[in-house]
């Protein structure tokens, strides 16, 4: 129930607003580290969290982003973010990855993830988005994401079954996001993370080149 | 016995936080210490690493995995890896992995006492 109220909420918001772009194009970086709600996983929750394994199971040994919150939250990485009057383009220099999220409603949604690398893989986890403004607020909502860590230090997981929206704002030279993860199947109440970047417009995203990083190298040199 | 230094340093100082997301959960806060040769160097994403190959008194040979934080970080910061030549004798400094014979790189100590530190801040 609480889903349907925090989404019809959220998309009041964005339909009865004016279109703007707000002042969130240029390039951030992450500033110090950010913040997040009680975390109060359901039984599924839990059972996809002890089924972690984080010497093996942290997608990002293997170039793969988690979840969108693991890619927004990585310090020392520029992300640039451009608008159109279509879409909002955001650049993450971590894995070369590349979102393109369409301004609209829910009928702007497709099946194909929004984000893909340089490559041109796509990633699920990243989920398929679409945009709009409430005054200088962009918010973006994510669905259908593929299974997923929003915390990969603990497991933290999400589902194909949860939505997220991104609220982001600039408050002077930073760029403040509210990220809410809802999914009555894996929390008992929503899970509500903030981060704030600061402003890095003098900062060039360079080419990731990610190496996948297993240890299945390593273990075998000492293993013999 | 392996001819490790195992600097027991319970911190009375707080670390602090890794430029790199996962560290604090990939690595403990105790800081050990191994003498070896340089065998590999790797300067890329999302890892850099120096491997070195220790040998204890009795020959033995193990291999640990000296990680840091990715290239196109620390070559923001004009930092390289040129200076980490496979075949030198180091001692290598850091926090102990979670994971065998790893560890977070806090500095590189040379034959000739000079010691690379590539995140100076980190510690």
């Amino acid at each position: 129930m609480y889903l349907r109220a925090l989404v019809g909420i959220i998309s009041l918001a964005v339909f009865g607003a004016a279109i703007a772009q707000a002042d969130i194009s240029g390039t951030w970086m992450l500033n110090g580290p950010g913040t997040e709600s009680n975390i109060l996983l359901s039984a599924e929750g839990k059972r996809l969290q002890n089924e972690y394994e984080l010497l093996e199971d942290d997608p990002s040994l293997y170039c793969t982003p988690a979840s969108s919150s693991r890619i927004w939250a990585n310090p020392g990485a520029p992300i640039k973010i451009e608008q159109t009057q279509t879409s909002i383009l955001i650049s993450y220099e971590l894995f070369d990855l590349r979102r393109e999220i369409p301004l609209g409603d829910e009928s702007a949604l497709t099946d194909q993830p929004s984000t893909k690398n340089l490559n041109g893989t796509f990633f699920p986890e990243m989920g398929s988005s679409f945009a709009n403004y409430d005054g200088e607020r962009l918010i973006i909502e994510s669905r259908n994401h593929a299974y997923g860590y929003i915390r990969t230090s603990r497991g933290i997981p999400q589902a194909p079954s949860t939505t997220a929206v991104e609220v982001l704002e600039v408050e002077g030279d930073i760029l403040h996001i509210t990220h809410t993860y809802i999914d009555e199947s894996i929390f008992e109440k929503p899970l509500v993370l903030e981060y704030f970047l600061r402003r890095a417009d003098d900062t060039v995203l360079n080419v990731y080149d990610c190496t996948e990083a297993n240890y299945n190298w390593f273990d075998e040199l000492n293993a013999n | 016995m392996k001819k490790i230094l195992l600097i027991a340093v319970l911190l009375s100082a707080p670390f602090l936080v890794s430029a790199h997301h996962s560290t604090a959960a990939n690595f403990t806060q105790e800081i050990i210490s191994v003498e070896g040769t340089i065998e590999r160097v790797r300067f890329q994403n999302p890892h850099s690493s120096v491997l070195i190959k220790n040998t204890d008194d009795q020959g033995e040979e193990t291999f640990w995995l000296i990680e840091s934080v990715g290239r196109t970080t620390l070559e923001r910061q004009d930092v390289s890896f040129d200076l980490l030549e496979v075949g030198s004798m180091v001692k290598a400094t850091g926090r102990k992995g979670r994971r065998e014979f790893t560890m977070y790189l806090r500095d590189i100590e040379f034959e000739d006492g000079a010691v690379f530190v590539p995140e100076p801040d980190l510690y």
